[in-house]
C-alpha cells in the first residue's frame, strides 16, 4: 500500500487519533478516564441513535431532514400522554409509533408521490415541529407530570464496579445507543434488506430492474429512521425529565455530519454504520475535549464544522486523484 | 485515442479522421485504440493486436485483411464468428403474445419456442424497447394476452418477471445494469437474494461468492475475483457480469437488448457461446439488436418492427443483410409466415 492509499483509507481515523492525543496531553487528569468516556457516551447516546437511523436512508442516497423535529414531537407526545396519566410502557409505545408513522409518511412522499427526499423531509420537518408546538401549546411539559420511573431511566445504569478507584456505571442511555447501533448493523450488513438498500444506493434503476422492490424498501427505511428519531426524543425527555417542542433541534445536522464523517472512511464513500459510530465519537470527543479546555462554545462550533470540512475534502481529493 | 468514434455519427467520424490525418501529415503520431476494424483499416498505418493482456501480433495495415485482424483478436477463424446452434428449437411455446397492446406497442402478435432465438430488428423507436418492457413487467399490459409456457402471464413488476423465470439484460449496462461501486458478486446475486441467503433474510456472503464465481466461469468472466468492483472491469466483462446475473436463476426466457454493443470481438464470441449453450438447454431468447449480421448469424427467426408493431417474421437462415434492412424500412412485403 502506498502512503497515499494509507492516508485515504485511514486518514480520518488518524486524524481522530491525533485529536485524542491532543486532548490527552492537555487534559491529563480528566480526559482519558473511564468516567469521562462513559460520560461522553451518555451525552452522545441520543445522537448515536439518530445517526444510526440516518445511516439507513443515507445508504440509499437519501436524506431525512425531519429527524430533529420528529424527536421533539415524540417527546411532546410522551409528555402529553404522561400528563393524561397513561402508564410508561404505553406512552413509550405511542411515542415510538408516532415516529414510525412520521417516517412512513416521509416514505410515502418519497416513494409513492415521488418528491425528492430533501424537499419532502424539509416539509415534514416544519410540519412535525409545528405539530409539536400545537400539542404543547408552545410550553415545556415538565416536573410532576413525568413519572419517576421514566426520568430515572436516564440516570440509571449497570454498575461496572470500580475503575481507577471510582465507582462506575454503564449508563442505560449508552446501552440503548449500543442496542440501536447493533440493530442497524445487523439490518444493514447481515440481511438481504440491507443489501438491497445498498443496491438502491449504488444504482436505483439497476436495482429496480434486478427485481428489488424499491418503493416498499424506501418506505420501510424512512419508517425506521423516524422510529430512531422518536427513540432519541424519548431519551432526551427522560434525561431532562421534561419535554419541550424544540428538544431535538440540534440532532439533524449533527447526525448528517456524523454519517458524512463516517463516509470518509469507507471505500467508494458509501455510508457504513460502524463508520457512522466513529463519526459520532469524533463529534462527541471534540465537544467534550473543547469544553474541558474552556473553548468558547461558538468557537467550538466553528472548529467542529471546520474539521468536518477538512475530513470530507481530504477524502474527495484523494479519491479524485485515485482515478 | 480510446474508442473515439463510439458516440460519433459517420459524418463526425469522417471529420475526426481528417483531423487525425492532418496531425500525421504534420509529423505527429496517433495511438488509436478501437475494435471498429473498418476504421483501423481505413485510418491506420500499423496495427497491434492485443488479447488477454498479451501482444499477439504487430504489422502493417496494408499487408493484412479485416478478416485476419478479426481472427487474431478472437483467436479463431472469421467464419466461426457466430457459434452454430447445437439443436433445433422445440415446438413447445415459451412465450405467446396475441394482440398485445402496451405503451407504444400496437396490437402485436408473436410466439417464441423453447430453445429458440427470436431476433427483433427495426429502426430505433419502432417499439422494441416497449416490447421488452412489457415482457419484463416494467410496462403494464393495456390489452391483449401474454402466455408463458402456456399459462397466462401478467407481470406487475420486474420482480414478478424474475420470479416467473424471465431475465433481462438491459441496453445500458452502466446506467441500467450494474451497481458500479459494488463488488461483482453483489451485482450478480442481487436478483437472487431470496435463494442466496438463509430464509431469504440472512446474508451468506461466502456462498454468494461461490455462486458468483461459478457463474463467472460460465460466462468466461475475466476479473481478479468476486470482490472486485464492477467499475474496474472492461466493457465486455461488465456485460458478462450482467449476463451472469441474468443466468443465475436458470431463466426460461432471456430478454437481450443490444447485448454486444461496445463489446470487443473476443467477449462478443464468449457471449454468443453462452447464449448457444443456454438455448441448447431449452432456454428461449429474444434478441433486440441493431447489428444486422449478429441477428442473421445468431437467430432462428427475426421479427421486424415498425411503428410499434411486428410487421414481418422471417427465418434467419439464408437471409441477406440488404433484405433485412429493406424490411426494416418497410420496402418489402411481409414474408409468408
Amino acid at each position: 500500500m502506498t502512503l497515499g492509499t494509507i492516508f485515504r483509507r485511514y486518514g480520518t481515523l488518524i486524524g481522530f487519533a491525533l485529536i485524542l492525543l491532543i486532548f490527552w496531553v492537555n487534559l491529563p487528569e480528566t480526559f482519558m478516564t473511564a468516567r469521562n468516556w462513559l460520560n461522553i457516551t451518555q451525552q452522545l447516546s441520543m445522537l448515536m441513535v439518530v445517526a444510526s437511523g440516518m445511516t439507513i436512508v443515507m445508504v440509499m442516497g437519501d436524506f431525512d431532514l425531519s429527524v430533529g423535529s420528529a424527536a421533539s414531537l415524540a417527546g411532546i407526545v410522551a409528555g402529553l400522554l404522561f400528563t393524561l396519566g397513561y402508564p410508561v410502557w404505553m406512552v413509550v409505545g405511542a411515542a415510538l409509533l408516532v415516529g414510525l408513522l412520521g417516517g412512513a409518511f416521509n416514505g410515502v412522499l418519497v416513494s409513492f408521490v415521488g418528491i425528492l427526499p430533501f424537499v419532502a423531509t424539509l416539509a415534514t420537518l416544519t410540519m412535525f415541529s409545528g405539530a409539536a408546538f400545537v400539542l404543547s401549546g408552545g410550553k415545556t411539559i415538565s416536573g410532576k407530570a413525568i413519572p419517576e420511573d421514566f426520568s430515572n431511566f436516564a440516570r440509571g445504569g449497570i454498575p461496572l464496579g470500580d475503575i481507577g478507584g471510582v465507582a462506575v456505571i454503564l449508563p442505560n442511555l449508552t446501552i440503548v445507543a449500543l442496542l440501536a447501533v447493533f440493530g442497524v448493523w445487523v439490518l444493514l450488513e447481515q440481511t438481504t434488506f440491507g443489501r438491497r438498500l445498498y443496491a438502491i444506493g449504488g444504482n436505483i434503476e439497476a436495482a429496480y430492474l434486478s427485481g428489488v422492490a424499491v418503493r416498499r424498501l424506501k418506505l420501510i427505511a424512512f419508517s425506521l429512521t423516524g422510529l430512531s428519531a422518536a427513540g432519541a426524543g424519548l431519551m432526551y425527555a427522560s434525561r431532562v425529565a421534561s419535554a419541550n417542542p424544540t428538544q431535538g433541534s440540534g440532532l439533524m445536522l449533527n447526525a448528517i455530519a456524523a454519517v458524512f464523517l463516517g463516509m470518509t472512511m469507507s471505500e467508494q464513500g458509501a455510508p457504513r454504520i460502524l463508520a457512522t459510530v466513529v463519526g459520532v465519537l469524533i463529534l462527541g470527543v471534540l465537544d467534550n475535549g473543547l469544553t474541558q479546555l474552556s473553548v468558547d462554545s461558538y468557537i467550538r462550533q466553528i472548529l467542529v464544522g471546520g474539521i468536518i470540512v477538512l475530513a470530507v475534502a481530504a477524502s474527495s481529493i484523494t479519491k479524485r486523484s485515485r482515478r | 485515442m480510446d474508442e473515439p468514434t463510439a458516440a460519433l455519427t459517420r459524418e463526425e467520424s469522417e471529420r475526426l479522421f481528417r483531423v487525425l490525418r492532418e496531425i500525421r501529415a504534420g509529423g505527429g503520431s496517433v495511438l488509436y485504440v478501437s475494435h471498429r476494424l473498418d476504421e483501423v483499416m481505413a485510418l491506420c498505418d500499423k496495427a497491434t493486436v492485443l488479447r488477454d493482456g498479451e501482444t499477439i501480433d504487430t504489422g502493417k495495415v496494408a499487408e493484412i485483411t479485416h478478416d485476419d485482424l478479426v481472427a487474431l483478436m478472437i483467436g479463431r477463424k472469421v467464419e466461426e464468428a457466430y457459434p452454430a446452434p447445437a439443436v433445433s428449437p422445440s415446438p413447445n411455446l415459451a412465450l405467446e403474445a396475441k394482440d398485445l397492446v402496451a405503451g407504444r406497442l400496437a396490437p402485436t402478435n408473436f410466439n417464441l419456442r423453447q430453445g429458440e432465438i427470436l431476433g427483433i430488428a427495426g429502426l430505433s423507436g419502432s417499439g422494441q424497447r416497449d416490447l421488452l418492457r412489457v415482457l419484463f413487467g416494467d410496462l403494464p399490459v393495456a390489452a391483449g394476452t401474454l402466455a408463458l409456457n402456456g399459462k397466462p402471464y401478467r407481470p406487475s413488476s420486474p420482480a414478478a418477471a424474475w420470479k416467473a423465470g424471465l431475465a433481462y439484460v438491459p441496453r445500458e449496462r452502466r446506467s441500467e445494469g450494474l451497481m458500479l461501486t459494488r463488488p461483482i458478486f453483489e451485482n450478480i446475486t442481487l436478483a437472487h437474494l431470496g435463494r442466496q441467503s438463509l430464509g431469504g433474510i440472512a446474508l451468506t456472503p461466502r456462498a454468494e461468492k461461490l455462486f458468483a464465481m461459478g457463474l463467472g466461469t460460465d460466462v468466461r468472466l475475466r476479473a481478479t475475483g468476486p470482490r472486485q468492483l464492477a467499475m474496474e472491469l472492461s466493457g465486455g466483462n461488465q456485460q458478462k457480469v450482467v449476463f451472469a446475473r441474468a443466468l443465475g436463476g436458470k431463466p426460461r426466457v432471456l430478454l437481450l437488448d443490444e447485448p454486444t454493443r461496445g463489446v470487443d470481438v473476443g467477449a462478443k464470441f464468449d457471449i454468443y457461446s453462452i447464449i448457444r449453450d443456454m438455448t441448447a438447454k431449452g432456454m428461449a431468447v429474444i434478441l433486440v439488436s441493431s447489428d444486422l449480421p449478429e441477428l442473421i448469424g445468431m437467430c432462428d427467426r427475426i421479427a421486424v418492427m415498425r411503428d410499434g408493431a411486428i410487421t414481418d417474421i422471417v427465418a434467419a437462415a439464408g437471409l441477406g443483410e440488404d433484405d433485412l434492412l429493406n424490411r426494416c424500412y418497410g420496402r418489402l412485403p411481409p414474408a409468408a409466415a
